[in-house]
């Protein structure tokens, strides 16, 4: 079975095990196996044993990566992993064992035990699914995520803050330790001190290059399909590569095989439908998803005529198809397409677009491979238009890749996974074209030439529990990038500056030939010691390295920024990573709490000369400065849950540096000295509280504290023609803005209704406070040529809202 | 054209949103030269300034040595003008199209100062005045929105075929009539604007310019007021420039503009084209600029604006005001009608 099946598969782990956990009853049937392991008075005189093994599907033999594991008398929950492996420690003797998994009739297993051994556990398919059963407390226990991987079901994200009532990704993202955002209004989001560009987004495969609609303000997954959101935070296995941070793997969920169903929710910027059902009943199903914004329409009704004037709106559809073709063999496809249109006036509009095409193939062969096969075709698109004066233009940019992906996951022995597979990625770039429009523009067209790329990686991963306590993956991913041309390759006078006066000389380099090529092996190693079962050390060490990067002259990205790929003046950014940390669970299993340490260090990592021109510019190299980067922190998190509330804190110290040091001063950024990112903001505070009143009325609360971000402000001003006071700045990045805090709170009352409408009220405050937080600083010379400093909040007020839901 | 100018007013818009003064504790010891100063290819009285930039306040520099050099060794010599404004170095001179210059300072701690030899170009011919009234929305200190009408004045360009088009750069002073009520004493004013230029800084490069001419150019934009109930004059001069120079300005706009937004690029320190001879990586701050110049004159009379005509200052209500009584308090007034006036 491929990965992506067992992603889709994993996308109901915590449901599954608050189902079991809240629900037992719920179960749909019940089988009982009887299994004996050793004999009584066996020769191993211990009072516990650790069992083993996988959950397959009974016929076909397929891994259930996701099912619940519960021993009934104990509680004891485990959820069965990428491979489908669990393990339990059970009391010398008898014990119940209930194995549950959507869409599989639960099964009892009566085992006595007496040694410990290795068992598989089965279960049926099932033509009721148990995806209907609301829950509403949730337990997050990270000792049982994957080896520096975070996972986030789609109630924990409704437990968390809601922007104008839905649920959104990025934001939840941001109440996990380690990851940040820049600050209001800004796009994507920062882990442990990496930029927004060296996260490895993936929704459904569909590789996702700008995740937010309205510069930031929402994400992109359409909330009522997003299954489960999993985070890796450094430790990256193998078969992820091309970015230094993370890997955000967004699962989205299939169809109903049996019903047809679907949902609507009406919010007060935007609104969203989803339908799903059968195509062909217990074989193929479609889901689709559609969201759109009346933003454009919140504008209309300003007296304001320029707003009036303006357009601001957004939209995205999300359609799957997935069929079982045979009992080993399942294939699919998908197609994402999302829109943002932006119109300010008549002074400038912009618009971007993400176009997105999945294929899969699985196919699992005998009872230990698993193939899979997929194909993603894509491109990232904007425009942005200068509709005022005789400049009218449009300036254009996009880039296109096409990625195939193969995998094989291979269960060599009951202890030993091993996952091989190849990947391939083709980009091409269009830097950027400009034509005029309208009768009177002054403006000639100018078209950079494309940009292409080959990306060919093998990797290898192997899991292999080489204890009962110790597991370990290791994994080598191996990367052969060409840079293609054709292509424009311009000389420099050596020892001199790159700048377009030390040009010397340029050759063309045709179509197709290769410029530059970068082989790379990057290792990825981490392990996983229990220590009595409740206490887990995790660690590991990754190397990654980045091709493909996004050229942002500006705190936050800009959804209109270029693409540039690796070429022959811009080597790619290499990472290492090492993360160590410590995991603990109570012996309730009500409270759990973590404390991770990391270091990252980066080498070629891109900046900007002052004053860089990034749009239009035929040698880019000759505004760029490379340097190294490192990151370091520490992660505490703690989970104390109860019957009916769930408390979340967590606090994350991170500084995130960076160093351009090159010859000149020219080519330098702070002489030489090392200086914050944009982005290091050492202090990160969350806390989430959720409270379930009633089974139909909840409440949350979440609150953040983060130091504010860098910034580079003025020390002094000189006057220049006794017009311009022209300031004089420090080193980049030397002053800081204020912090930045906020606490939102949330009411939701529902479902009710009837079995064939449930409805859904969730009131939000978004800073119910009406803290002031900069979204951005400037300064200005008063008349004794003092600078004072200026802040400009957005959201600077409690920003009520409702969102109406309902269920069908 | 850039996200950055929609998103802030996107989010205001959308969203609740102030600006207040904060306390940030910016200070810096450091000690910076400043020199600034033009000269061109007509004749006139240039001025070099230099002074010393340190503990956020500008001190002139006195007792320096300033002279310009040609390409021919041939050397203009600046003097103080020590009565008027102490750090100010002047000379009446005359440019020529087509030589190099640069300024050479010796400053009285013995520092020499030196520009990049600059190569003076001519700059192109203007015609096809016009003006428009226009509307522009802004965000105030209150972070309310302001919607207000500019006269904006257009003209085209026309570079020379198959010569180097030089980059480009308008500075505008204006010159505006005031009449007292007609029933008191019926005095008319004729008032320069205080400010050297009405344009934050206008510049312009030719690279993606499309054939020869620049039709419908913005030359300057001005808040339509009182100044227009009668005639406004704009005087304006066009200066040709070299890439170096433009970048320069570009990047005095730049930082000028640069709000502190996420959207903002990191604000940089803008280097001119001065160097300390006897220490290289001494930061020089200013621009010695080598220009041709065009000028013109452009009027806008109250009957062209139309239905955007503008109510004369002294209306019911005003004529108290010590303008409307007396318009010579107005600073820069004279009741000398200019010659040049229709």
């Amino acid at each position: 079975m491929s990965c992506l099946r067992q992603w889709g598969r994993r996308g109901s782990l915590f449901l599954g095990y608050l189902l079991i956990v809240l629900f037992p009853r719920l179960s749909i049937a019940q089988d009982t196996m009887v299994v004996r392991i050793g004999s009584p008075g066996n020769v191993q005189d211990q009072k516990s044993h650790i069992l083993s093994g996988r959950v397959l599907q009974k016929n076909s033999n397929e891994i259930l990566p996701g099912a619940t594991i519960k021993v009934i008398r104990t509680n004891q929950v485990v959820v069965a992993d990428d491979s489908g492996s669990y393990r339990l420690i059970l009391s010398d003797g008898e014990s119940l064992v209930s194995v549950a998994f959507i869409g599989y009739a639960e099964t009892i297993y009566k085992l006595n035990i007496y040694q410990d051994g290795t068992l598989d556990l089965n279960l049926f398919e099932s033509t009721a699914t148990l995806k209907q059963i609301e829950v509403n407390a949730n337990m997050i226990n990270r000792a049982q995520d994957g080896i520096g991987m975070e996972k986030m079901s789609v109630e924990q994200l409704n437990q968390r803050s809601k922007f104008l009532g839905e649920i959104d990704v990025f934001r939840s993202l941001q109440s996990m330790a380690g990851v940040s955002s820049i600050g209001e209004g800004s796009s994507g989001i920062n882990v442990r001190g990496g930029n927004t560009d060296e996260n490895l987004i993936l929704q459904d495969q569909h590789l996702i290059l700008n995740g937010t609609h309205a510069l930031g303000l929402f994400s992109l997954s359409h909330p009522d399909m997003i299954e489960q959101v999993s985070l890796y935070k450094g430790n990256m296995p193998a078969k992820y590569g091309g970015k230094l941070s993370s890997v955000l793997d967004i699962r989205m969920k299939e169809g109903d095989l049996n019903k047809f169903h679907g949902s609507l929710g009406i919010g007060i910027a935007a609104s969203r439908f989803l339908l799903e059902g059968p195509i062909q009943k217990n074989k193929i199903s479609f889901v689709m998803g559609l969201r759109g914004s009346y933003l454009d329409w919140l504008l209309k009704q300003s007296d304001n005529i320029s707003l009036k004037n303006s357009k601001a709106l957004f939209y995205d559809g999300t359609f799957k198809i997935d069929a079982r073709i045979s009992k080993n063999t399942k294939a699919g496809v998908s197609y994402l397409t999302t829109q943002d249109n932006f119109k300010f006036t008549d002074e400038v509009k912009f618009d971007y677009q993400t176009k997105s095409f999945v294929a899969y193939l699985k196919q699992v062969v005998g009872t230990k491979i698993n193939l899979s096969l997929t194909l993603n075709d894509g491109s990232y698109n904007s425009n942005l238009f200068d509709i005022k004066s005789n400049d009218q233009s449009k300036f254009n940019t996009n880039i296109k890749y096409v990625r195939l992906i193969g995998l094989m996951q291979y269960q060599v022995a009951k202890n030993y996974l091993l996952e091989v597979g190849a990947e391939n990625n083709h980009y091409t770039v269009r830097p950027g074209s400009i034509v005029p429009f309208g009768g009177l523009s002054n403006i000639k067209s100018t078209s950079l030439s494309l940009e292409q790329s080959n990306e060919l990686n093998f990797f290898g991963h192997n899991r292999i529990e080489v204890t009962k306590n110790l597991e370990i993956e290791i994994g080598l991913r191996y990367t052969i990038y060409n840079s293609l041309g054709p292509a424009i390759l311009y000389q420099y006078q050596s020892g001199k500056p790159k700048t377009d006066l030390n040009i010397i000389d340029s050759s063309f380099i045709s179509a197709k030939d290769k410029i530059k090529t970068y082989q790379h092996l990057q290792p990825r190693i981490s392990f996983s010691y229990s220590i009595n079962g409740r206490s887990t050390v995790k660690g590991g060490y990754n190397q990654a390295v980045q091709y493909l990067n996004q050229l942002s002259n500006t705190s936050s990205a800009s959804p209109t920024d270029l693409w540039q790929l690796s070429n022959f003046y811009i080597a790619p950014q290499k990472a290492d990573i090492y993360a160590l940390g410590y995991y603990q669970n109570s012996e309730s299993k009500k409270l759990n709490y973590y404390a991770n340490v990391f270091y990252r260090k980066v080498k070629g990592l891109i900046d900007y000369k002052d004053f860089a021109v990034v749009l239009l510019n035929n040698h880019i190299e000759t505004d760029l400065l490379r340097g190294k980067g490192k990151a370091y922190g520490a992660e505490f998190f703690i989970n104390k849950v109860a019957t009916k509330t769930n408390f979340e804190f967590s606090y994350t110290y991170t500084r995130s540096l960076r160093q351009v040091l090159e010859s000149s001063e020219q080519e330098s950024i702070n002489k030489g000295q090392w200086f914050s990112s944009n982005y290091d903001k050492p202090h990160v505070i969350n806390a989430n509280y959720f409270l379930e009143f009633t089974k139909k009325t909840s409440f949350s609360a979440n609150f953040t504290y983060s130091t504010g971000r860098p910034t580079t402000a003025p020390v002094g001003v000189f006057n220049q023609e006794n017009i311009f006071d022209i300031p004089i700045y420090s080193d980049r990045n030397q002053f800081r803005i204020p912090d930045y805090h906020r606490l939102d709170v949330s009411f939701t009352v529902g479902p009710w209704g009837d079995k064939t409408f449930k409805h859904q009220l969730a009131f939000s405050i978004y800073n119910l406070y009406s803290r002031n937080n900069a979204y951005s600083v400037f300064f200005r010379q008063n008349a004794f040529l003092r600078t004072s400093t200026y802040r400009i909040s957005i959201l600077g007020a409690a920003f009520p809202s409702i969102n109406y839901s309902i269920k069908f | 054209m850039n996200v950055r100018r929609f998103t802030p007013l996107l989010l205001f818009s959308l969203f609740v949103g102030c600006i207040d003064e904060i306390q940030l504790n910016v200070n810096d010891p450091q000690e910076r030269l400043v020199v600034e100063g033009r000269i061109a290819d007509s004749l006139n009285l240039y001025s070099i300034r230099i002074k010393t930039a340190k503990n956020n306040g500008l001190y002139p520099v006195s007792n320096a040595k300033v002279n310009v050099l040609d390409d021919q060794s041939k050397s203009y010599v600046f003097v103080e003008n020590k009565l008027q404004s102490e750090g100010t170095y002047e000379l009446m001179m005359k440019g020529e199209v087509g030589r190099s210059y640069h300024v050479e300072i010796m400053t009285p701690d013995q520092m020499l100062i030196k520009s990049v030899p600059t190569v003076m170009l001519k700059a192109p011919q203007m015609s096809n005045f016009s003006h428009t009234v226009e509307s522009r929305t802004t965000i105030d200190f209150n972070g309310n929105q302001v919607v207000e009408k500019n006269i904006n004045v257009k003209a085209d360009v026309l570079f020379e075929e198959g010569r180097v088009r030089p980059f480009l750069r308008w500075r505008t002073s204006g010159e505006y009539e005031f009449h007292e009520p007609s029933f008191i004493s019926a005095k008319y004013c004729y008032i320069k604007e205080q400010t050297p230029d009405l344009n934050k800084l206008n510049i312009y490069s030719p690279i993606r310019l499309a054939g020869i001419k620049l039709t419908g150019q913005d030359i300057v934009n001005l808040n339509r007021d009182t100044r227009f109930a009668f005639m406004y004059c704009f005087h304006i001069q066009m200066f040709s420039m070299n890439e170096a120079e433009y970048l320069y300005w570009r990047s005095v706009r730049d930082v000028l503009s640069n709000d502190g937004t996420l959207y903002d690029p990191p604000p940089g320190n803008v280097k001119g084209n001065l160097i300390n001879v006897n220490n290289k990586t001494d930061q020089i701050i200013g621009y010695f600029s080598v220009s041709g110049v065009y000028t013109a004159r452009y009027f806008v009379s109250a009957q062209s604006l139309g239905g955007n005509f503008v109510n004369p200052p002294c209306g019911f209500g005003n004529r108290n005001n010590p303008p409307c009584q007396d318009c010579l308090v107005i600073k820069n007034s004279s009741l000398d009608k200019p010659t040049y006036w229709p």
